[in-house]
């Protein structure tokens, strides 16, 4: 065996390993222990068990219900701003662009607290929309179904809106050029060109909403008020300490969560059939009717208003002293008060350098073990890259919960393949995580740079006597660095803030600025609540400044 | 000189290459034609040391290049779509092979603008590649090649992507600094006349086997088969039994007859009727149509002169030694 072969089998040994213990070892073993009663070997009691107690019913009644929600919701803000964007002929769309793209960037738990803020009972909006109308009681009831509808409809119209926007930029002119010519209306040529054009893109993005939806655990557990989801379900039996019960549910959710991605993946692939066939850029239209041209900036405007609001409203709030604004409806003093707390106590700073170590840890992991297995499936078609593929895919199709639940079922014990090691309690927990909640979307991003590299330039290099060496340095490396940049900050980000996976598996050593930040906020502790958040926000911001200059995805 | 001994190569058990032989001698432009998918172009990655042979060898120059891996072969490839590194300007791209050669900055600085100057590029040094026209990239892509004084330079269809008009011209540049610089050359292509107009000698491939090599005259006048008398130029393939006079008893073979050979009106050898007319600026195209068999014959067009109707029945004739017998199924 030569060298090249000895290498590639060692890191295609590493990678399996990695995928066997991190991926594959922790969902088998949930759905192994949620099999098992009271050491009486193979049984369905805990399924049972779960069919038959009304609250779990009502919570998977509910938790399908939000997801179909979520998408109708999703579907009318996201695809009525990626035609705003992209479709009409329109001003500030980049602006508008930006905006939109803050969903992927800040993190839901924040977002949720600050619509907490504003909407909820003692919320700024709610308290000034009483006191203007010298109304009773709060005129919004921001908990529940429609706060978590509320809350869902714009934070998850990120898949509607930016497959909608690829697809609108994929639309062959030339079709509805030559159906405009055979004497079809406006409405026509959008019913039979621009409709079945998109549906692909459509109904994709109405699987990963809802699968989205249906995982979502932020809004629920924070603004749900009573009202039970699965994913709230799980949280409450591992608090009560019953995992066999909450590994049937995690098991359940994850069936609900792979038939729509398999759904996805099915049509994922006739979507991008549909796109490989551009020949005529589209052009934008412009809307000549005043009054649709002046609705639709209303309706464009609103929806921007209302996703810019709290991020807006994060960073306002965390220059309020909060000691003073308990008492008023709008803070009225402003300084740099909590940011200095932060700085100047090392247990407030704390969370926040976690956070980075950790997210920066996991982009690091989750883009190097995204390089070398793309790397790997595209230079090698046989069947073991395909499984390599498919399981670095896998975690797409599970639910940070269900993450969580299966690290906790699967490392809080010694495991031989771990050299005898246990995960929980420490601090690599999380990073690890963080890793595999991420992995998927840097695989994607990563494969996509890798497979648009044209392995002519890496020929012409050779062929110019540049070594492999030198071509990796010079031509391949500087052709994909923008996907790799891209999934790191991604990862990074998505790490940064993130809340679900960190409120099952956070310890002593790892306390993240998510957690921190919401324990402030039921500390009353306002201000440096949203010093944390104004801290996130900050570094989205520079990583959305650097994701949308690099990955065209994104422009 | 090069040496392809043997070749042989497959694609997921497709074979694409069958026992290639074929010499290539120093200083020659020399072709590879045929159509899409007849192993043209692997022999040529084979020779660039892209591919590797199932079978056979490489020489070049009395030493056997086969396992020498392409970046000490010293062949310089031009690629069809030109694989200009999109991440470095017009200078990076021809310096580049010199960088990684490690030669000092001076030395790359001036072969660089000496190569943009060759080929009327001085200027462009700094323009991105995304700013340069389909032949400005082309002529890119040659002097980028020729940048590093490879001792073959090899061309995977350089032109297909250009207009008409381009491609004509570029064609002339290539041969002429073909020449000016002296290298042996191979240039791979599907077009007839490019190959004709340019090359020293061509060899026509055919799904992956060497049927004919030779200078292009050559193989225009006596091709070997009826693939390369179809394939190079517009011919007339007519069955013995047609002309009986001239291969009696020879009733396996066939006869290639140019559409230019053939003389149109007077009181010729065979009558036919005129089924088609094209006119293509430099000479009139008829289709004629004698015994069920659509014959071609082309005439030079004389300004003033009207050409024959539609429907009008005419005799045709060879002209003296201008029939080529093939034979059947070669």
């Amino acid at each position: 065996m030569n060298r090249d072969k000895v290498i590639k089998s060692l890191v295609y040994t590493l990678l399996f390993y990695l995928v066997a213990v991190f991926v594959v070892f922790p969902i088998g073993n949930t759905i192994w222990r949620s099999l098992q009663y009271d050491g009486s070997g193979f049984s369905f009691h805990w399924y049972v068990h779960f069919f038959s107690t009304p609250t779990n019913l009502m919570a998977l009644r509910n938790t399908i219900t939000v997801g179909i929600f979520t998408v109708a919701a999703c579907l009318v803000v996201g695809v009525s701003m990626a035609f705003y964007t992209s479709y009409f002929k329109t001003p500030f769309q980049r602006l508008t662009h930006m905006v939109m793209l803050s969903a992927v960037m800040l993190p839901g738990v924040m977002i949720v607290i600050a619509f907490i803020q504003l909407y909820a009972e003692m919320g700024i909006i709610n308290h000034l929309l009483q006191t203007a109308f010298h109304l009773v009681n709060p005129p919004l009831r921001f908990s529940g179904f429609w706060g978590i509808l509320f809350v869902h409809s714009f934070t998850q119209y990120i898949y509607f809106y930016i497959n909608t926007k690829i697809a609108i930029a994929f639309i062959d002119y030339s079709l509805v050029e030559s159906a405009r010519n055979l004497g079809a209306s406006r409405w026509q040529v959008f019913k039979d060109v621009l409709l079945p054009h998109l549906a692909p893109a459509l109904v994709t993005s109405a699987l990963m909403t809802f699968a989205t939806g249906v995982s979502s655990f932020s809004a629920p557990y924070l603004i749900g008020r009573g009202y039970r989801m699965m994913s709230t379900q799980i949280l409450h039996s591992k608090m009560n300490n019953q995992m066999s019960m909450a590994a049937a549910q995690v098991t359940l959710l994850m069936v609900l969560v792979f038939m729509t991605m398999g759904l996805y993946s099915y049509y994922n692939h006739q979507s991008f059939q549909s796109r490989t066939t551009k020949t005529k850029k589209f052009r934008r239209v412009r809307v000549r009717h005043p009054v649709a041209r002046g609705t639709m900036h209303l309706v464009a405007g609103i929806i921007t208003a209302l996703i810019m609001v709290p991020i807006v409203g994060v960073m306002i709030l965390s220059f309020a002293d909060s000691s003073r604004w308990m008492t008023e409806i709008i803070p009225s003093e402003f300084g740099l008060q909590n940011y200095r707390r932060i700085l100047a106590q090392p247990r407030v700073l704390d969370p926040i350098i976690n956070s980075l170590k950790m997210s920066l840890q996991a982009g690091l992991m989750a883009t190097a073990i995204g390089a070398v297995s793309a790397f790997l499936v595209l230079r090698n078609k046989g069947m073991v890259s395909r499984w390599l593929h498919f399981l670095v895919l896998l975690p797409m199709a599970i639910p940070a919960s269900t993450l969580g639940v299966n690290m906790i079922l699967a490392f809080n014990r010694r495991q031989w393949f771990l050299f005898n090691q246990s995960l929980i309690g420490t601090y690599w927990i999380l990073p690890i995580t963080y890793v595999l909640a991420g992995i998927t979307i840097a695989s994607k991003s990563i494969y996509s740079a890798f497979e648009n590299f044209n392995r002519e330039y890496e020929q012409a290099s050779r062929n110019l006597g540049a070594t492999r060496t030198q071509t990796f340095i010079h031509v391949f490396m500087p052709m994909v660095s923008a996907g790799i940049i891209s999934a790191f900050s991604l990862v990074v980000m998505r790490s940064l803030g993130e809340y679900t996976i960190s409120a099952l598996l956070y310890g002593v050593h790892n306390r993240p600025v998510s957690i921190a930040m919401v324990n402030a906020l039921h500390d009353y502790d306002i201000g440096i609540s949203m010093a944390y958040g104004g801290i996130v926000i900050f570094i989205g911001m520079v990583i959305l400044g650097v994701i949308t200059l690099l990955d065209p995805n994104y422009k | 000189m090069i040496l392809f001994d043997h070749i042989t190569k497959s694609f997921d058990n497709k074979p694409i290459l069958n026992d290639i032989e074929l010499a290539i001698e120093q200083g020659e432009l020399f072709t590879f034609l045929g159509p899409s998918g007849c192993g043209k172009t692997t022999l040529l990655r084979i020779l660039a040391g892209l591919e590797s042979p199932d079978q056979g060898r490489v020489w070049v120059d009395g030493h056997d290049i086969t396992s020498i891996p392409p970046e000490k072969r010293e062949i310089s490839m031009v690629f069809q779509h030109y694989a200009l590194f999109p991440n470095m300007n017009v200078e990076k791209n021809v310096a580049y092979g010199l960088k990684v050669r490690r030669i000092s900055r001076d030395v790359i600085m001036e072969r660089t603008k000496s190569l943009l100057n060759l080929v009327g590029m001085t200027g462009f040094e700094k323009r991105d590649i995304s700013q340069l026209s389909g032949g400005e990239q082309q002529r890119i892509a040659l002097v980028r090649a020729l940048a590093v004084s490879p001792k073959v330079l090899l061309l995977d269809e350089p032109l297909s992507n250009l207009d008409a008009n381009m491609r004509d011209r570029m064609r002339r540049e290539i041969r002429a600094l073909q020449k000016e610089v002296g290298i042996t050359t191979i240039f791979v292509t599907h077009d007839q006349q490019e190959a004709m107009t340019m090359s020293d000698r061509i060899a026509v491939f055919h799904q992956g086997r060497l049927v004919q090599a030779g200078h292009p005259m050559h193989i225009y006048n006596e091709p070997v088969n009826e693939f390369v008398a179809r394939f190079i130029g517009e011919s007339n393939l007519v069955s013995c039994q047609v002309f009986p006079e001239w291969f009696s008893g020879v009733k396996e073979m066939k006869a290639c007859i140019r559409p230019n050979a053939l003389h149109i009106g007077g009181r010729g050898q065979v009558e036919a009727q005129i089924k088609v007319v094209e006119f293509t600026g430099s000479t009139v195209m008829y289709d004629c149509i004698s015994r069920q068999q659509t014959i071609k014959v082309s005439v030079e067009h004389i300004q003033g002169m009207k050409p024959r109707e539609t429907g009008e029945k005419v005799w045709l004739s060879v002209k003296d030694g201008a029939v080529h017998g093939l034979q059947v199924n070669s």
